[in-house]
Order: C-alpha cells, then sequence, then structure tokens
C-alpha cells in the first residue's frame, strides 16, 4: 500500500514538473489574406453603330466621319466594331473568356458565344470571331454588311456561356 | 553509510596532500550556443480573383501547399475561378533545434466585412515542408503552408477583401 502511494506521489510530481515546464517558447505569427470577388458575367459587349455619315455623289455615296447615321438604310457597316474588354475600369481582371464568335440567329438578334481557347464553332458563319490573348482589350472587325431589321435602332446582343 | 563515510575520509586525506606539489589538471567544456525558436512569415495567403455565383453556395478553397501560383479549389453553385494559377498558401518558417517539436496552438483566418458575405472562414490544416508538422527536421528549420476556405453566394459583395491569418505555434 505504502509502494502505490509513494508512486502515485512520484507521478503526480513529474506531472507538475512536466506542466510547469511547458512549452519552451510561444510564438504567434501573422499572414495577410486577401480575395477578389468579381461579377460572373463580365464580358462587356458595347457594339456602337459606328455608321458613317453619308454624301451623295454622282459616282456615288462617299462615307465620311464615323458618327452614326441612318441614311444607309439600317445597314451596319464594316467598320463597326465589338469590343470585349477582359478588365474592369479599376484594372481587376474579369472574367471575359478566350475566344468568342458572334452569330445571326434572327433578324434583329445576335448570339455571342464564348469558349475558353479557340472559336467555338468554325462551321457556323459568324458575324465576328476571335480570340482575345492576354489581360488587355481587344478590338474585332465585324463581317461586312449585316443588315438590321428596319426600325432597330442597334443590335440586340445576346452573351451566352457555353 | 558505510561506503558513503570511506569516500569522505579519502577527500579529506587528498585534500591534505596537495601543500606536496602543485597539480593542473584541464577538462573540456563544451556549449552549444542555439538562436530561440522562431516563427515568421514569408509568403501572405492569396486566394486570387474568385467569380460570385449566380446560383447556390461556393466553397472556395485553397490547400496547404507549396506552388506559388496555384488555383482555388471550388464545389458548388457554379462560381468558378476565371484566370487558374493566382492563388497561393501562406507560408510560415521555424526555425528552432535538429528534431526540436512543436504543436500548432492556434490557426485562424479571418477576412474584413466577410459578415454577411463570406461564410464558412477558416483555415486549412498546416502542411510542412520538410517533415513531419510537430517535429522540426535535421536543420532545424521548416516551413509550414497554410491554406484556407470560405462560402460565397450570389449576395456576396462584389470586392476586393482583406484579412489575416493568424499561426500560433508552442516550440518544446
Amino acid at each position: 500500500m505504502s509502494r502505490i502511494r509513494r508512486t502515485v506521489c512520484g507521478a503526480l510530481a513529474l506531472t507538475t514538473i512536466l506542466a510547469v515546464a511547458g512549452p519552451a517558447l510561444s510564438a504567434e505569427a501573422r499572414a495577410a489574406a486577401r480575395v477578389v470577388i468579381v461579377e460572373p458575367m463580365s464580358v462587356r459587349v458595347s457594339w456602337p453603330m459606328a455608321m458613317p455619315s453619308v454624301q451623295g455623289g454622282i459616282d456615288g455615296a462617299s462615307f465620311m466621319g464615323v458618327m452614326p447615321s441612318m441614311s444607309m438604310g439600317m445597314t451596319m457597316p464594316a467598320n463597326a466594331r465589338l469590343v470585349i474588354r477582359r478588365e474592369d475600369d479599376t484594372g481587376e481582371t474579369v472574367t471575359a473568356p478566350g475566344a468568342f464568335e458572334v452569330t445571326r440567329v434572327a433578324p434583329d438578334t445576335v448570339v455571342v458565344r464564348t469558349a475558353a481557347t479557340a472559336s467555338p464553332n468554325p462551321r457556323r458563319l459568324p458575324l465576328a470571331g476571335g480570340s482575345l490573348l492576354g489581360r488587355a482589350a481587344a478590338s474585332i472587325e465585324v463581317a461586312q454588311g449585316p443588315t438590321l431589321d428596319a426600325g432597330r435602332r442597334g443590335l440586340q446582343v445576346v452573351v451566352q456561356y457555353n | 553509510m558505510k561506503l558513503r563515510f570511506a569516500l569522505g575520509l579519502l577527500g579529506v586525506a587528498c585534500a591534505s596532500a596537495t601543500g606536496a606539489a602543485a597539480a593542473t589538471a584541464t577538462a573540456n567544456a563544451n556549449a552549444t550556443i542555439v538562436a530561440p525558436a522562431q516563427l515568421s512569415v514569408t509568403r501572405d495567403l492569396e486566394f486570387g480573383s474568385i467569380a460570385r455565383p449566380t446560383v447556390g453556395t461556393t466553397t472556395v478553397t485553397v490547400l496547404s501547399a507549396s506552388t506559388g501560383s496555384a488555383t482555388p479549389q471550388v464545389s458548388g453553385g457554379n462560381g468558378f475561378v476565371p484566370t487558374p494559377g493566382q492563388a497561393r498558401a501562406a507560408t510560415f518558417r521555424l526555425i528552432g533545434t535538429n528534431g526540436q517539436t512543436y504543436s500548432v496552438a492556434g490557426n485562424a483566418l479571418s477576412f474584413t466585412g466577410a459578415t454577411g458575405n463570406l461564410a464558412n472562414v477558416a483555415s486549412q490544416s498546416p502542411v510542412a515542408a520538410g517533415g513531419t508538422v510537430g517535429t522540426l527536421p535535421a536543420n532545424g528549420q521548416d516551413d509550414l503552408y497554410v491554406g484556407g476556405h470560405f462560402d460565397i453566394t450570389p449576395t456576396t459583395a462584389l470586392q476586393a477583401y482583406t484579412g489575416s491569418l493568424t499561426l500560433t505555434v508552442n516550440f518544446n
């Protein structure tokens, strides 16, 4: 009985010693953490009706400037541009994909299809298409002569994510 | 008791004899000077840009790993990572002695403005670069990689969130 008591006391003493010894050093360090939450649909499409003014002449019409003009019978000229930006106004990267194409699905409706790398479907005949490399904005020429529906002042652009 | 007494007598006898001739003995003394255990930050935690989901809840996770160009894991909802390779786990450097043991007493991640925007914010378990978490390798130095995770929803505010990842280590 006495031996058991001594053993218990010894164990308690050892526990006490270990508890007192504890960790030799407690250290704390703090790292910074950061995340940017962006909008999921951030392909920015601007399709100005960059129709030039038309000046009639004996040998036909001539085009001047880049201001919109309704005197072309609602025909979009070739200098209209589709602009997709991959950065927002603050310089943050947005979610524009790397490639896209614009095809007509109705007289007054075009669809912008996007893909990660190459043009989504080369068998379609897009009004416009191309790849955006890097983070800079890109401008892509629009196909010649897409006719607009009479009575509409602009194109209706639908962004469709694949 | 008898033995102790006999040794005591011998010691007195030796002391009495020193008057006859001087003798010098040299003993070697060794000391190893070690730096106190240290913990420091060598890389911050970065999640990169995350596209907010339009439906569901998306969990965004940066794993505890060494790579400096990681892509967060996303699960749930339809949130996604628009630009891969922008994320990296935080790195904490521990400096101690060969085989020194330690314990991770605290590991907490928080973001300013998380309330109502980022839910279930927490850090990942540390991963040791050179050995096992809890024991320093032979060179007495190791790196701990610590990632984190959180949930976002369609109502999460679009902005940059900054915060801190605090690691507490008890060196033994």
